[in-house]
């Protein structure tokens, strides 16, 4: 529902409480390490090649949109090959005998000693198994993304009983948040039919950042508009130079495909935000410049706000209240959204 | 990764042995395009085989180094030297030669000995993804319908029983016979080589 009248709120940003949480989340993602090295491209910056399939004809939007969701990864790109030579990962339907047992193979070439990937081919479909879109298959642009994530270098997010990494067979011993991460990463070494798993995890995207120390990793995340007001619109203002993306979770706390991307004065009105949301941008050292956030509905009862979130101040009875989840990113900034107050107005 | 069942794996296989790994090499196909490696066990025990074994058999996998060269595909049994492992085997494709490993390394269980003496097969999952058909979108970590660790000659037990329940052709006249032929008398020890 959109808000018709707008709280006075000098919102998010000043003064942003910075103070970086001592002890981030554990993390979940593996890598794929050769002799002690873990396998990496020379730079997080390759070309994919798609062989036509008959059987997959959708095989090139769904691998590029795979692939896409690892470049919104700061830092990195991975993009369609301009010529076939220039290709360093190969896409392709696999011939028969090629795979067996398997949805899709990620067979990876490297140099021995350094472990730096020379190729990879994806290699997809196992017969008989329902490669595609919607009913009674397995999504195709989820295996890919997974895919892909081996091919970049990253292992499944647990494993074997005894091995560095968690096992499979173990999780129910691990906190809930932990259990969480390994699960629900699109490195998870599990989908069910159906089931879609198309962006990168918080974790999956740290996997990057840990082989390719080039890229910035996940954005920091300023904060999650939480749903304390569920009924109540947020209007937001950029007020610096950067990159702010709003992107959707789930409800299992996963990144959605829903990103918006802001630039300087930029406004939007969010109306009955669809989830948890996060506010993503470039530069956390200018974020305490970055956004203005004003919860546009009043009032809004306080007992609304989940229980679990740190609640930021508030005025007594007026104002809705923006929730922060601080397990949900890399570096999470406490913050302290609600400074009530007038600021003018950048843009409409 | 399509899970297969111990059931699965056990029917699917022209041989199930429990080997020794001896030695290991690795060498491009052919074409050139692929390193295979191919392993050298030695037969501990042959659990079923669809014909006489050897004392040796030979195992190829996709994947291993050849000079500067690596290949690595997740969830190929990287079967390292010295170890003891439960293989369900078919023969390779491309090689007459060489066995396979069934369903990468799924058809892998590792071999070890617990506190009490006796001998455990732990199944492999490392590298693989697993597509459960989750009719009910749940997700599920693999390996909760799949083989779980346990000792080996219950394992063994259960491999037998289920390899003679699929070759037991339905038979409505008789129904007091049992539908599980019993299985054969465990070993004395549970390490003592019964190859064959």
């Amino acid at each position: 529902m959109l808000a018709h009248r707008t709280c006075r709120a000098r919102a998010l940003a000043a003064p942003l409480l910075t103070s970086l949480l001592a002890t981030g989340p554990a993390v979940a993602f593996e890598l794929t390490p050769v002799a002690g090295q873990p396998t990496r491209w020379p730079a997080p910056t390759q070309h994919y090649l798609v062989e036509r399939s008959a059987a997959l004809p959708r095989l090139g939007a769904a691998t590029r949109a795979a692939f896409d969701a690892w470049t919104a990864v700061p830092g990195s790109s991975w993009t369609a090959a301009p010529t076939s030579t220039a290709a360093s990962i190969v896409v392709r339907e696999a011939r028969p005998g090629e795979v067996s047992d398997a949805l899709a193979i990620t067979l990876r070439s490297y140099v021995v000693g350094t472990a730096t990937l020379t190729r990879a081919e994806i290699l997809l479909g196992a017969d008989g198994v329902p490669l595609g879109e919607g009913s009674g298959r397995y999504d195709l642009v989820s295996v890919l993304v997974h895919e892909a994530g081996h091919a970049l270098g990253l292992a499944h997010t647990c494993g074997d009983r005894g091995a560095t990494y968690p096992s499979c067979f173990e999780l129910d011993g691990l906190p809930a948040r932990q259990r969480a991460r390994i699960l629900g990463a699109v490195m998870a070494p599990t989908i069910a039919l159906e089931e879609a798993r198309r962006a990168p995890t918080t974790d999956d995207a740290e996997g990057l950042v840990a082989l390719y120390p080039g890229t910035r990793g996940p954005a920091p995340v300023l904060g999650a508009l939480g749903l304390a007001c569920p009924d109540a619109a947020w209007v937001l203002e950029v007020d610096a130079p950067q990159r702010v993306e709003l992107r959707w979770r789930d409800e299992d706390g996963r990144l959605t495909d829903a990103v918006v991307r802001l630039r300087l004065q930029d406004r939007v009105v969010l109306d009955a935000p669809r989830g948890p949301l996060d506010l993503v941008v470039d530069d956390p050292a200018a974020a305490s410049r970055a956004v203005w956030v004003e919860p546009s509905v009043t009032p809004c009862p306080v007992d609304a706000v989940d229980a679990g979130a740190s609640v930021p101040p508030t005025t007594a009875g007026e104002g809705c209240s923006l929730t922060q989840t601080t397990d949900l990113a890399v570096w999470v900034l406490s913050v302290a959204l609600l400074a009530w107050g007038r600021r003018p107005r950048r843009s409409t | 990764m399509v899970p297969l069942s111990l059931a699965e794996l056990a029917t699917e296989s022209t041989a199930i042995v429990r080997a020794r790994v001896l030695d290991r090499s690795a060498a491009w196909d052919d074409e050139r395009k692929r390193i295979y490696t191919t392993t050298v066990l030695e037969v501990v025990e042959s659990v079923y085989s669809a014909a006489p074994l050897g004392r040796e058999i030979r195992v190829r996998t996709l994947g291993g180094e050849v000079g500067e060269v690596g290949m690595k595909v997740a969830g190929t049994p990287d079967l390292k030297l010295g170890e003891e492992v439960l293989l369900f085997l078919r023969p390779d494709g491309k090689v007459p030669t060489s066995f396979a490993v069934i369903g990468m390394n799924q058809g892998r269980f590792s071999m070890r000995t617990d506190s009490a003496g006796r001998l455990i097969a732990t199944p492999t999952w490392d590298g693989i993804a697993f597509a459960r058909p989750g009719n009910d979108g749940v997700l599920r970590v693999a390996g909760h319908e799949t083989p779980t660790e346990k000792p080996y000659l219950e394992l063994r037990t259960q491999i037998l029983a289920l390899r003679a329940q699929a070759a037991t052709p339905a038979a409505p006249a008789a129904p007091q016979a049992p539908a599980v032929p019993a299985a054969p008398a465990a070993p004395a020890s549970p390490v003592a080589p019964t190859g064959k």
